[in-house]
Parts: structure tokens; C-alpha cells; sequence
């Protein structure tokens, strides 16, 4: 899987790009992806986006290993 | 407006680094300037002054911001002798944006230096460092490492963002890498279970959990046992149906309770002192509160008689005084004026006597008074605790206690009926009571004996206890795997967008290969290999790397340069390199500033060199000083001067700064010295010399070529000599100065003017009268008129080559020198 390069396309364009086409993309973890795409692969990333995204991935860990009855409690 | 460009309009130099006496570059007219001067006479201080106006922290690369190991530190950017002369050290610019005017200035001492708005402004529009040091040229090349020059030629390319989320990435792979492999929460649960199990087990393994729970349950029954910690298992279930029938009738904490509320009200203990029984509870406290009352109140009947005239009492509190020894005793008594002769008392003595008896009689009565009250009131209390206790034991009792239930409440109607002695009889119920107690204390030493404190409502809880932990130990197991799952996804993903960002890099820095080996061939010729930026290959983890490499031969092909090019050709590929990413990255300030660039150069490459700027780079604003003479020439003849500016230091001044050879000591100068009560014979001398070398080259004056060292040092009796010759050579003959005895020039050659008695001192600054200084200006400014053109009044000639005759400069006069003009007189 590759995505167009074009040698004008702005960086932040390209990584805004490079984000939908990891989360359209049937071989990634869509979720993570959605999380990546966020918090890194934005125009404009928070200072701390590296600390958020290492958040996100932790709380999908902990709602995946969190059992389904448990998930649908609350 | 927006688009335009920032041009440099001026740059000015005071009491920074060597330029002690404020210098402007002014840029208005021709924007590019080029510096001649040798080394250490302060041409790098005017790239200096750049580099530091735009610099982040108000200082040099090569300073820094302390002295530290080799940094001198910020205290370099100023002149030592600023501070004496009271001069700001300070760096001014001038910037044009299409018609609008930007200055700023920013301070070379103290803290902070302040970077002004427009520094900022242009500062934003270098995406590439606009200075470049020759000294720095070789770094690129040679010894920057890859993931630097990744950083520098990212940014070059506006790719910083690239920069950014690759490093957020691969920390972000990192750290989740990290949390899969973090124990904390299982150790949490090991730290817990150890606690929850007074230390039986110290790490989870529910086959060790399982043992540790049958030596709970044996206590109980030893014929349970738990198969799985799950609240399924049938042991479970069991403990938990008799946990709920354990609620259901009194345990052992029941029985203990009513043990305790029974005492309250009535227990036997044998007395350690006596041996007997001691009484202990509200009952018999009860009884003995009501009997001290009632001796109370004997008492304090028995003192109230004594003291029936007690009306008296505050008759004789207050008479007492009047009365009290060593006063003077009243003739009367003080109330019904009765003399006290023929009083009962008889006399002071038999009053004093009197009050004193009837006062003591008082206090008694008082103490037996608190005495019932206190007695009273402990009665009280004690009764109401009472009744409070005896409504309290009756719902602890079981249905076998209807008996002493139905004994309570009687004896709870007469406590609570009661007012005063005698109280209810209570050996009854104190006898029901010590059976209660007797038959409690029995039952309690039984399960004592039996189960221990273990009881199934707290081996349920326990085995709860373990379940959650269990919850909790298999919630952070499967976390683990599932962050292990998602750091193996994450990599994937970084995999992806490393490479798809790689495949962006590698097509932009594709871009840059053309000038770049353009003007690499421009300076080095058509034989110059053709070099190349490369990113590692695509299986290297670390893509923020970038290899400069040239393909010296085909059997040598991305090689790294150091070890095929020469010296020139390394500084060449830095050159061009640099140049290229300016030239195509740095369009809204095209500005750049070349120090001494071509050290390692022969003089082909220098005139190539000349050449390249002059053809890829006059859109630019270009600002070049150099110590090599030859390059200065070439420049001049490769560039013209429609837009430059050609200058040359010609010595430096300690206390003043670089010199320029354009640097003109004006009329205006001098009469301020004097204006200021200063000698003005320094700056005659200069302006003397000014003059005469700028005649001297207008003319085409023939000088002796100076020796190596001193190319430009002229020394004013040499200029004369030449400018004396020249003009002998003319037949032109300089008119006579009045009140000089023998000819300007001459006193010029033979520095008659310089050494003479009445001007100078024989020091290089003289301290001559301000008089004898003004006659002397005058007789040369008389000197110096004469040289202007006799048809138009000019005063610049020139001669071109093959002509005999210097002319005015002027091409539409031209006028060959004369003096025939008129002198006027003094």
C-alpha cells in the first residue's frame, strides 16, 4: 500500500493524507490508527500529542482486556 | 506588498565587536556590498552583526551564551572599550518591503538582548541560514552526522514536521513497547494478595491461592474444598449458603455483644484484693448513688437548723470588716446607731466574736448544702443511664430469654416511675443476670475453642477478597497482552509512514539534486562528479538519517566524499550545497552573507566562484567579505557596480574600529572637535590622506608596488612624491599656499606640514592649539580647492588607460586639470 507522493503537497497536507489512508486501510489496526492519525499525524499536533496518544493506546488496551459483559456494564 | 521580499537597507555597527565608533552600511542604493581587508581588521564582525541580529539567544554560534570551554560568551559581542566611551553597544538594521520601511535594533550587552519584531519577521523567512562561514563550509561534509544533516536538509526542505512526528513516533513505539512489558499492576496484585494473606502467599498462582484458601476452610469444615477460585465451584457455593445462615443466628460477636450490654447493667468479678465477689454495673451503682444521697440529705437538714438565723448572713458578711482588728472601732453601731457600750455584745471584741460564730456555722451548712446537690445529682445521672441500659439488653435476647426479658421490663417500669429512695428491689434481676452472664460467658469459650475467630461470613469475605484480586491479576494479564498486541500494530503503522514519509523526503531532496550539482559544476567544471542525498535504505529502523554521497566512479559509486574529493572539492559540494537550498528555499529574505569562502581556492576557482554569483545569484542580496585580493578583483570585474558596493578596510584602530578606504574625514568632523574643545590633528592628518590617495588614484598616480604585507599602506609623503611627479609630468605646477614658505606638496613630501612646529606635536596626536590647528586646515582646504575642474568645478578626474592628461570625471565634461583658476587669498 502506497499513497500518492506529490513533491508540492505541504507537509502538514501530506501527514493529514497519510492519516486517512491509515485508517482506510483493511491490513491496520483501525483503532490505533484513528489514534495516530489524531494525535500525530495532524496539521497542527499538541505539544504533549505524544503523551495523549500514549493515553489513548493505553485505555483501548485496558476497554480490549476488560471483558464484554464488563464493557456493556459500564 | 505581502510578497515582497525583505531587502537589507542598512546595517550598523556601534561598539560591536571591533566597530567601536558606529559604522552604517548603507544599502540603499546598491544592496549587495563587498569587503576587501586583511585578517583581523574586522570584516567578519559585519556577518557578525547579522548572524547575531537574528540569532535566537542575542549571540554568535562561536560565542554562545557563557564562557565556557571555548566559548567566550556574550561579553565578546562588545567592544572593551565600550563601556569607557559610553557607547551602547548595539547592532541597528534597516530592512524595505516593497514600499514600507522595517528598522530595529537590538542590544549586544546585558540580558536579555531582545530580538526586535523585524529580526523575527525576516528571521521566519530563512529556512535556510543565510551566513556562510568558509571556516564552516568543510563541517557539512565532513564532519556533521547523518541524523544532523537529516534535521538541517529537513528543515531546508519546510520538512520539520516530518522531523517531529517521526521522533513523537518512534518515542511513542518506545514507550508502548515499554507499557507491555510493565509489571506495576501485577505487582500491585502480588502486593495485595501478600497483605490479604498475612505474607502466605507472596506472588499469584491461583494453585498456591487454592491452597492457602483449604487452610481457611479446614478450620471450619475440612471437608471443603475449592476445585477453582470461581464463585461457581461447589465448595464456594457452600461457604457462602452457611455464611448466610451464620447471619442468621447469634455468633460469637452477637454473644459478645449481649455479654457486654448485660455488664453494663450487672457482673460479678472476683474481687483480686479480697478474693470475693466484687459488684460491678448501673444496678448496684444505682443503689449506692440513692444512699449517699439520702446521707446527703441528713446532713444537710442537721446544718440548716444550726443555722436558722442565716438571714443574717449577709449582715454579718458585710459588718465583719467594720469590725476587724486594728480598724477603728466604731462609737455606735453602724446600722441602728446603738452606742456599743450598751450593746449585747459590749464591746468591739465581744461583736467580733459574735460575727465569727454565726459566719463558721454558715460554711458548714454551705459544704453539706453542695454535698446534696453533688449527691443529687449523680443520682440523676446514674438513674438515667439506667433506664437507657435496661431498654438496651431486651432486644439483644433471643426468644429462650423471655424470662429475664419479661424481668427487664419490670424492673425498667419502676426505675422509670421512681423518684426518690427507696429504690426498687433488684436481687431478682441481678440474679437473672448472672445466670445470662454465666451462661454467655459458656457459649462464647465453646466457639472459641471450636473455630477461632474464623467464622464463615469472614472466610467468605476473604474468598472474595481473592476472587476480586483474581479479577484484577487476569484484567492486567490480559492488558498486557492486549498493549502487546497493539505495540506490535503500532510498528506496522510507523513502518507504513516512515516509508511513505521517506518516499516525500527522498522526492523532494530529489528536487534539490539538479542545482545543487549545477553549481557544484559550475565551480568545479564539468568533470565534477555528480553528488546525491540519500536516505538510509528502507529496512534501517532509523530513517532520520541522510547520507551525502558522490559517485566518484563506476567502481565507486555513493561513496562517502571525504575519502575521493580534495580539499576544494569538499568545500565546493559545501558551497554548493548550501548555495542551491538558499537559492531555492530562502526567496522572501534573499539575503545571504559570504565570509572569506574561498580560502581554499585557487585563483580559477575564485573567478569561478565570481563567475557563479554573478550569474545564478543577482536576484539576491549578496554581502561578501574576504582577506584574499584576488577574489575582491574578480568580484568587482565579474559583478559591476550597478548594485555593489566595493569597499576595503584599510587598517583597524584600536579605539575606533575598522578603517575604511571610503571612509571620508568630513569638514564637518574636524569643526565638531573643535566645537567640543577637542584637537582636531588626527583627523586633519586622515582627511590630508583621504584626499590625497583619492587623487592620487583618480589620476594614475605611479606608486612603488608595496611589499606583501603592506599592499595598501601609503604613507602621505609617498602619495605626495607620486601626486608631485604626476603633476611635474603634466607641467602643471599647483599654486603656492599663502603663508606657507615653501610649496603644500612639497611641505607635504618632505612632511614639513606633518612635523611642523607650529601645528603638531611630534607624538601621532598632537596637541597644538586650537588656533594653530584652524590655520593650518585652512591652508590646506586653499590647497585642496585648487584641484578642482576648471570648466565645471568638479573635483574627481580620472585618466583612463593610454591617456596622458588626467580629466574631470565627468563624462560630459572631461575637462583636462589646469590651475589656471584665480586663487582667492586665505
Amino acid at each position: 500500500m502506497h499513497i500518492d507522493v506529490d513533491a508540492v503537497e505541504s507537509p502538514a497536507a501530506f501527514l493529514v493524507g497519510l492519516g486517512k489512508a491509515l485508517k482506510a486501510s483493511q491490513e491496520m489496526d483501525a483503532d490505533l490508527a484513528s489514534i495516530v492519525s489524531q494525535h500525530i499525524l495532524t496539521a497542527t499536533p499538541a505539544e504533549d500529542c505524544m503523551e495523549q496518544a500514549m493515553i489513548a493506546i493505553i485505555a483501548l488496551a485496558a476497554t480490549r482486556a476488560t471483558p464484554a459483559k464488563e464493557n456493556a456494564d459500564g | 506588498m505581502a510578497d515582497d521580499p525583505y531587502i537589507l537597507q542598512s546595517l550598523r555597527l556601534s561598539g560591536f565587536r571591533g566597530y567601536l565608533i558606529p559604522k552604517t552600511f548603507d544599502l540603499h542604493t546598491k544592496r549587495c556590498l563587498a569587503v576587501f581587508a586583511p585578517n583581523g581588521s574586522g570584516k567578519s564582525a559585519i556577518v557578525d552583526g547579522l548572524e547575531f541580529m537574528f540569532s535566537e539567544e542575542g549571540t554568535l554560534e562561536r560565542l554562545g551564551v557563557r564562557a565556557i570551554y571555548n566559548n567566550a560568551g556574550v561579553t565578546a559581542l562588545a567592544h572593551n572599550l565600550a563601556a569607557e566611551k559610553k557607547i551602547d553597544p548595539l547592532v541597528d538594521v534597516c530592512f524595505k518591503r516593497g514600499d514600507r520601511k522595517l528598522e530595529g535594533s537590538r542590544n549586544a550587552s546585558g540580558t536579555p538582548r531582545p530580538r526586535p519584531a523585524i529580526a523575527d519577521a525576516v528571521q521566519a523567512c530563512f529556512t535556510v541560514n543565510p551566513s556562510v562561514r568558509g571556516h564552516a563550509l568543510r563541517r557539512f561534509v565532513e564532519e556533521q552526522t547523518a541524523e544532523k544533516r537529516y534535521e538541517d536538509v529537513a528543515r531546508w526542505l519546510q520538512l520539520g514536521q516530518f522531523v517531529d512526528v517521526q521522533r513523537d513516533l518512534r518515542a511513542l513505539r518506545l514507550r508502548t513497547k515499554a507499557a507491555a512489558e510493565d509489571k506495576a499492576a501485577l505487582n500491585r496484585v502480588d502486593s495485595l494478595l501478600s497483605r490479604k494473606s498475612a505474607s502466605a502467599v507472596k506472588a499469584w498462582d491461583e494453585a498456591v491461592v487454592l491452597e492457602y484458601v483449604e487452610t481457611i476452610l479446614a478450620t471450619l469444615d475440612n471437608t471443603l474444598s475449592l476445585k477453582a477460585l470461581d464463585r461457581t465451584d461447589p465448595a464456594f457455593v457452600t461457604v457462602k449458603d452457611r455464611a448466610s445462615a451464620e447471619e442468621k443466628r447469634i455468633g460469637i460477636e452477637g454473644l459478645r455483644q449481649i455479654r457486654r450490654t448485660a455488664a453494663v447493667l450487672y457482673d460479678e468479678k472476683e474481687d483480686p484484693e479480697s478474693g470475693g465477689p466484687s459488684m460491678t454495673g448501673l444496678l448496684p451503682e444505682f443503689a449506692q448513688a440513692v444512699d449517699a444521697q439520702a446521707t446527703a440529705k441528713v446532713a444537710e437538714a442537721a446544718e440548716r437548723n444550726a443555722t436558722a438565723n442565716a438571714v443574717f448572713a449577709e449582715l454579718w458578711k458585710t459588718t465583719e470588716p467594720l469590725f476587724a482588728e486594728g480598724r477603728p472601732i466604731p462609737d455606735t453601731c453602724p446600722i441602728c446607731t446603738t452606742p456599743i457600750a450598751v450593746s449585747a455584745a459590749g464591746s468591739a471584741e465581744g461583736v467580733r466574736q459574735h460575727i465569727a460564730v454565726h459566719r463558721a456555722e454558715l460554711a458548714s451548712y454551705a459544704k453539706a448544702k453542695k454535698a446534696l446537690d453533688d449527691a443529687t445529682a449523680d443520682v440523676n445521672t446514674v438513674h438515667a443511664r439506667l433506664v437507657t441500659a435496661l431498654k438496651a439488653l431486651p432486644p439483644l435476647l433471643g426468644a429462650v430469654h423471655v424470662a429475664l426479658r419479661a424481668e427487664l421490663a419490670a424492673y425498667l417500669g419502676y426505675a422509670e416511675a421512681w423518684k426518690e429512695a427507696p429504690i426498687p428491689d433488684a436481687a431478682t434481676l441481678k440474679g437473672s443476670l448472672r445466670q445470662l452472664a454465666t451462661m454467655l460467658d459458656a457459649s462464647i469459650a465453646e466457639i472459641e475453642a471450636k473455630q477461632g475467630e474464623h467464622t464463615y461470613i469472614r472466610s467468605l469475605s476473604k474468598l472474595e477478597e481473592l476472587l476480586d484480586l483474581k479479577g484484577e491479576w487476569e484484567l492486567a494479564v490480559r492488558g498486557l497482552a492486549e498493549l502487546e498486541k497493539l505495540s506490535t500494530a503500532l510498528n506496522i503503522q510507523v513502518a507504513f509512514i516512515s516509508g511513505e514519509i521517506r518516499r516525500k523526503v527522498q522526492t523532494l531532496l530529489n528536487t534539490l539534486h539538479a542545482p545543487i550539482n549545477d553549481i557544484y559544476r559550475e565551480i568545479q567544471g564539468a568533470g565534477a562528479v555528480p553528488m546525491r542525498l540519500e536516505l538510509p535504505p528502507e529496512e534501517d529502523t532509523n530513517q532520520q538519517r541522510l547520507n551525502l554521497v558522490i559517485d566518484f566512479a563506476a567502481n565507486r559509486a555513493g561513496v562517502q566524499p571525504s575519502g575521493f574529493l580534495s580539499d576544494s572539492q569538499i568545500h565546493s559540494l559545501a558551497l554548493a550545497l548550501r548555495l542551491a537550498a538558499i537559492k531555492r528555499f530562502n526567496t522572501a529574505a534573499p539575503i545571504i552573507a559570504l565570509d572569506d569562502i574561498v580560502t581554499s581556492y585557487d585563483a580559477d576557482h575564485r573567478r569561478t566562484i565570481a563567475a557563479l554569483l554573478a550569474k545564478e545569484f543577482t536576484d539576491f542580496q549578496l554581502i561578501i567579505t574576504t582577506h584574499d585580493e584576488r577574489f575582491f578583483i574578480y568580484l568587482m570585474d565579474q559583478l559591476g557596480d550597478q548594485n555593489w558596493h566595493y569597499t576595503r578596510i584599510i587598517r583597524f584602530d584600536a579605539d575606533f574600529g575598522p578603517r575604511f578606504v571610503d571612509h571620508r574625514i568630513t569638514d564637518v568632523m574636524i569643526e565638531a572637535r573643535w566645537h567640543d574643545g577637542e584637537s582636531a590633528a588626527n583627523e586633519m592628518r586622515q582627511a590630508e590622506e583621504e584626499w590625497s590617495l583619492r587623487l592620487c588614484r583618480d589620476f594614475g598616480v605611479n606608486v612603488r608596488i608595496r611589499a606583501a604585507e603592506k599592499a595598501y599602506s601609503y604613507e602621505r609623503s609617498e602619495l605626495a612624491e607620486a601626486l608631485a611627479g604626476f603633476l611635474r609630468g603634466q607641467g602643471l605646477t599647483p599654486p603656492v599656499v599663502p603663508g606657507v614658505n615653501n610649496r603644500f606638496l612639497t611641505s607635504l613630501q618632505q612632511g614639513a606640514v606633518e612635523n611642523f612646529g607650529r601645528h603638531f606635536q611630534d607624538g601621532p596626536y598632537g596637541d597644538g592649539s586650537k588656533g594653530d590647528e584652524q590655520a593650518h586646515w585652512n591652508e590646506f582646504k586653499f590647497f585642496r580647492e585648487r584641484f578642482a575642474c576648471p570648466k565645471c568645478g568638479q573635483t574627481r578626474f580620472k585618466r583612463p588607460i593610454g591617456m596622458k592628461k588626467a580629466v574631470c570625471a565627468k563624462d560630459s565634461c572631461e575637462a583636462q586639470l589646469d590651475f589656471d583658476a584665480p586663487a582667492t587669498s586665505l
